[in-house]
């Protein structure tokens, strides 16, 4: 009698951890099938399998109270990560190729900036505006451009049939020419040999085709002169 | 019942990861589909990552912040190029940040914290719960609730550590299966199966002592 005692007591301790998991469905089917014929007969066991099913109920029932705001918290968080990175995004995709948009305007400007004229008041003659862009930015542009090996880069940047980054100018604008539509604008694609281009607008602070201008005029002005590049065209 | 609670648990499982599989996917593609669908992701989990989170801080503000750092995170990780192919779950991946990013949160904050104390020595012993964070429990929610037995296991909850607490909590309140928290938890199933066990039989310890059962 004793013995079977001890014998039940010992199924039972062994069964217990198993009998949890067979509450979250998580056993093997011939374990399933032992702890179902076990409870069955073991009163003890029943009991415990009923606590813990009890207390599965309430924990369920519990109800955490989250802030009213949660959601627009979150996605004001996000919104407010976004933001930082727009730029990169939002250059990337205004960019064009300058055979659609600029045409003779570009292929001047590029020119004038080869022979190393006085690109500033070209600029102001031909009626570049825009906001002011960080000269760090096509700064760090180029330099991570070199050092991905970007040997090209700066015929890549001169060469008419690469892909420029002037979007229109405004002096376009005047005379007549049309400003792309949303969806033309979500259809610009940079060249994959265009490898400044395309690391200019990830790293740049400009967020519209304004600013996008001022930066070609950074670029061409100040920092392909600086870097001494404004020498060869390929 | 149970069986056919953790039926139905395992449906809504199943449904709710496809759901996520989906929009993931959608805001992994990019363009003006992307913020909708990540809006409808967030609204999926959200509750589910806060829960844990607070588990995991006990404290409002702190699972606050940290359930935003996580959607952060893991709108860096959509919109960006890792190769995600093999996520199978993306809630049990997204409670997965959610602890990570929790704990990285009060590693910061070098929040003190009662921790650990569940282990068993080595006769076996259980050493004693500590009392819960007072956040928690001064929580004017606590104030309404008029139901004791739900009041008793929530203390009960509270005096768990934070390992057999997370671990029945994902089980209970988020339907996660053993293998999901196994992944969540970085632990083996097996020590999955015996911290369950091991906590469920604390809570009815704690109420039975306390004349709830």
């Amino acid at each position: 009698m004793i013995d079977k005692e001890e014998k039940i007591g010992a199924e039972c301790e062994l069964l217990r951890e198993t009998l949890s998991a067979y509450l979250d469905g998580e056993c093997e089917e011939h374990e399933a099938q032992k702890i179902k014929a076990h409870i069955e007969s073991c009163a003890e066991c029943r009991a415990l399998y009923e606590r813990f099913s009890e207390i599965s109920y309430n924990i369920n029932d519990m109800k955490t109270t989250a802030p009213a705001d949660l959601h627009s918290s979150i996605m004001k968080a996000v919104a407010n990560s976004r933001a930082e990175e727009k730029p990169k995004q939002s250059v990337y995709m205004r960019v064009r190729k300058i055979s659609t948009w600029c045409g003779a305007g570009v292929a001047a400007l590029i020119c004038i900036a080869l022979l190393g004229g006085p690109l500033f008041n070209t600029m102001n003659d031909m009626g570049l505006t825009g906001k002011s862009v960080a000269m760090e930015d096509a700064d760090r542009s180029l330099d991570i451009a070199e050092n991905d090996g970007a040997t090209n880069l700066y015929s890549n940047v001169l060469d008419d049939s690469s892909v420029g980054f002037i979007y229109y100018s405004d002096k376009e604008l005047s005379d007549g020419a049309e400003a792309p539509t949303e969806a033309e604008k979500a259809k610009d694609c940079v060249e994959e040999d265009s490898i400044f281009t395309k690391i200019l607008c990830e790293n740049t602070a400009a967020d519209d085709e304004c600013q996008l201008i001022e930066l070609q005029e950074i670029v061409i002005k100040d920092v392909l002169p600086r870097r001494g590049v404004l020498k060869e065209r390929r | 019942m149970a069986e056919v609670l953790e039926a139905v648990g395992t449906k809504n499982g199943e449904v709710r990861d496809k759901k996520l599989l989906q929009y993931a996917e959608k805001v992994r593609k990019g363009g003006r589909e992307s913020e909708k669908a990540f809006e409808k992701f967030v609204s999926i989990c959200e509750k589910g990552v806060y829960e844990l989170a607070l588990q995991i801080s006990r404290n409002r503000e702190d699972a606050l912040d940290i359930t935003q750092d996580t959607f952060v995170k893991l709108w860096q990780l959509l919109s960006g190029d890792s190769d995600l192919s093999e996520v199978r779950s993306w809630y049990s991946y997204l409670l997965r940040m959610t602890r990570n990013c929790a704990l990285d949160y009060l590693r910061k904050q070098s929040i003190r914290r009662y921790d650990s104390l569940s282990t068993e020595d080595e006769d076996g012993e259980r050493r004693d719960m500590e009392v819960a964070d007072e956040d928690i429990s001064s929580n004017p929610v606590l104030a309404y609730e008029r139901d004791e037995q739900i009041k008793a296991v929530r203390e009960a909850i509270e005096s768990l550590d934070d390992d057999h607490r997370q671990i029945l909590i994902l089980r209970e309140t988020e339907g996660c299966s053993y293998k999901e928290i196994s992944d969540i938890m970085g632990i083996e199933m097996g020590t999955v199966k015996s911290k369950i066990f091991r906590a469920r039989n604390h809570v009815k310890e704690y109420l039975e002592k306390r004349n709830i059962f």
